[in-house]
């Protein structure tokens, strides 16, 4: 009863939040800039790459990786509880008959569908390459962007995580880059900070890098399970963080 | 239908709802009554699931709403305050969302938007978008999104807030016909509405319930008792014509209300309506009648007694238009309402106290002493034909202002 009940819940939320999505000019505007930027970068990393094409849509993804994870994944999820608890819409559906990780499954879906849309501009980018006789290795840009989706499912968690916590959605917009940032910068205050040995701090970066694992398969065109269960727990840890807020708030309301 | 047990429900120190029980059967229409901060909305959020409660327990259609919550919550159809609706989606997507959200088939929602839509008087609207509705439209919208599942139990927090007259008028209709098939609950602080609505009213108080029961019977048992009004010239001798009132067949007690200028006021508290033995008494001793009236207890009393904590004798008592001493020393009419009118509102509970009424009996004693007003004595017969009407008249605030 409780799987089937999950998934209808997760699936009538997930169909709302994306047509939400899609209905606001913001979700558009980001759309266009990403695919503009990435076009516009495209070409530069071709010629850095002497006509690698692979290699080209490896920086591509890495570069993208960045700042893209950093700042569009909280922009999308912003609204999605902050904004829905200021205007009643959360008590609307926290009293339909929908559990709480529904609600936050169905919604964080929403987001990362969003980011995968964006990141298959890269798909596009191969095919005028390919139509142009260039050789493209497609298992491998479709493992990259898989990998990468993954990726958003983590920061768009986090993103939700800060909507979740925040009073208003600029608030919320900044608190998920913030959060986003540190997922990214953790190997990097690892390292600066001296409470272990090198080789320990190492192993320990090793573990929790998840643009340095994503970018040694996934982005190179290795599936590798770790790297998919570093990203998928990274994820569900965030998620059950935000469920139990959600617990919070019906006892703080 | 629905089974409350000692529900609480505690925010840190501060208690909202402190061990409240009640049964609503199947059919039922139930208003929640109470002043703004008595409860209301937290036991409706309870019992909406939206909120855990502290301790106690909730039953709707038999689920035991802590534990079976999905279920409970099923069979509920929820109108928060404020009617959350999605302004970017057209009202028909937004039922069919509803109708998904509850797991209705593809069939169930087409045949039930319709209907729904007929039921509030919406059907030509199901292409509008919900961010161009006005506050009664989306109010209706709202009550069908609620509908929309058939739910066994309705939940109305304020439905007709915020709404003009004719909206709440219309709000209050569709609430009487949806009424009569479904268990319905909703919160109002509008007196009129739950007493047109409702066939069981609550009144909450401080988190507890003051008063369980029809409207009409609460305001008969609780609201204090009917009483005659009457305003008249008795001359020098009150005592004489309180015994006189006493007298009359019927009359419970007799309470004087102090002087309107030379009239006296009674309020004479009886079962039965007794203007034709006072009228034929005033007749009879040559009393001239400015008033006569017979007033029976309201609901409105009922509530104005509980939210002022008033004890029941005194829920139909009105203040004195004049200070009780004002028997023993006449002073003007302009000053009863101003700078002594304080005293006699905090001494005598109003019959239908408003919040002025209420805060100046409240905020009386913290008052810093008043200095002597200069007023003018309008009142010819106060004073006699040798008060100079022109000349100023000094009037001393009084010494203290006892507890209300």
């Amino acid at each position: 009863m409780r799987g089937p009940e999950l998934l209808r819940g997760t699936a009538v939320i997930y169909r709302r939040e994306l047509s939400g999505l899609f209905l606001q000019p913001v979700a558009w505007v980001l759309l266009a800039l990403g695919l503009f930027l990435n076009g516009y970068a495209f070409p530069a990393l071709l010629i850095a790459t002497k006509g690698d094409a692979d290699a080209a849509f490896l920086y591509a993804f890495r570069s993208g990786f960045g700042w893209i994870s950093i700042v569009l994944p909280p922009l999308l999820t912003m609204r999605m509880i902050s904004e829905e608890a200021r205007s009643g819409m959360l008590e609307y559906l926290l009293t339909a008959p929908v559990k709480d990780g529904a609600l936050v499954l169905g919604k964080v879906l929403a987001a990362t569908t969003f980011m995968a849309v964006l990141w298959g501009g890269a798909f596009v980018l191969a095919a005028a390459l390919a139509a142009c006789g260039a050789a493209i290795d497609w298992p491998r840009l479709v493992l990259a962007w898989g990998g990468t989706v993954l990726a958003s499912l983590v920061f768009c968690s986090a993103g939700l995580v800060a909507s979740a916590l925040a009073a208003t959605p600029v608030v919320a917009a900044f608190l998920g880059m913030m959060l986003c940032a540190g997922i990214v910068l953790l190997p990097t205050f690892v390292d600066r900070l001296a409470f272990a040995s090198r080789a320990t701090r190492r192993a320990l970066i090793e573990r929790i890098d998840l643009a340095g694992q994503l970018e040694q398969t996934f982005l190179r065109g290795m599936f590798d399970s770790s790297t998919l269960v570093l990203l998928v727990s990274t994820s569900a840890v965030l998620l059950v963080l935000c469920t139990r807020r959600l617990e919070m708030q019906r006892w703080r309301s | 239908m629905i089974s409350v047990q000692e529900l609480v429900r505690r925010y840190g120190a501060f208690t909202a709802v402190d061990g409240i029980s009640f049964e609503v059967g199947r059919g039922e229409v139930v208003g929640f009554l109470g002043i703004n901060g008595a409860g209301k909305t937290t036991t409706l959020r309870i019992l909406t699931g939206y909120m855990p409660a502290t301790s106690g327990t909730v039953r709707v259609a038999g689920f035991d709403l802590a534990r079976q919550s999905l279920e409970a919550r099923q069979r509920i159809g929820y109108l928060p305050e404020g009617v959350p609706l999605y302004r970017d989606l057209r009202l028909s997507e937004m039922l069919e969302f509803q109708g998904r959200l509850h797991g209705l088939d593809r069939a169930r929602i087409a045949r039930r938007v319709p209907e729904v839509l007929a039921e509030v008087g919406l059907g030509e609207r199901a292409r509008s978008l919900l961010g161009d509705f006005s506050k009664g439209m989306r109010q209706r919208a709202g009550l069908a999104v609620a509908l929309l599942s058939e739910p066994e139990v309705l939940v109305l927090d304020e439905p007709t807030s915020g709404l003009d007259p004719l909206q709440r008028a219309e709000v209050r209709e569709l609430v009487r016909k949806v009424g009569r098939e479904r268990t319905v609950i909703f919160s109002s602080h509008i007196l009129s509405e739950v007493e047109a609505v409702a066939e069981r009213v609550i009144v909450l108080h401080r988190g507890r319930i003051a008063a369980d029961g029809k409207p009409a019977e609460l305001a008969r048992t609780l609201g204090g008792a009917s009483h005659v009004r009457c305003e008249a010239v008795v001359g020098a001798d009150v005592e004489a014509a309180l015994r006189l009132l006493r007298a009359l067949p019927g009359a419970l007690r007799v309470a004087h209300g102090g002087r309107l200028g030379i009239h006296h006021v009674f309020r004479i508290e009886c079962a039965e309506d007794l203007r034709e033995d006072v009228g034929a008494l005033a007749a009879q001793r040559g009393w001239a009648l400015r008033e006569l009236s017979f007033q029976r207890p309201t609901l409105e009393q009922l509530f104005a007694r509980i939210a002022l904590e008033l004890p029941q004798s005194a829920a139909g008592v009105e203040a004195p238009p004049a200070s009780a001493s004002a028997n023993e020393e006449p002073t003007s009419g302009l000053v009863m309402l101003g700078a002594s009118s304080a005293a006699p509102a905090a001494r005598a509970a109003p019959a239908a106290p408003s919040a002025a009424s209420a805060a100046s009996a409240s905020a009386a004693p913290a008052a810093p002493a008043e200095k002597p007003r200069v007023v003018y004595n309008l009142n010819p017969f106060d004073q006699g034909w040798k008060r100079d009407l022109g000349a100023p008249k000094a009037v001393e605030p009084p010494d203290s202002v006892p507890p209300s």
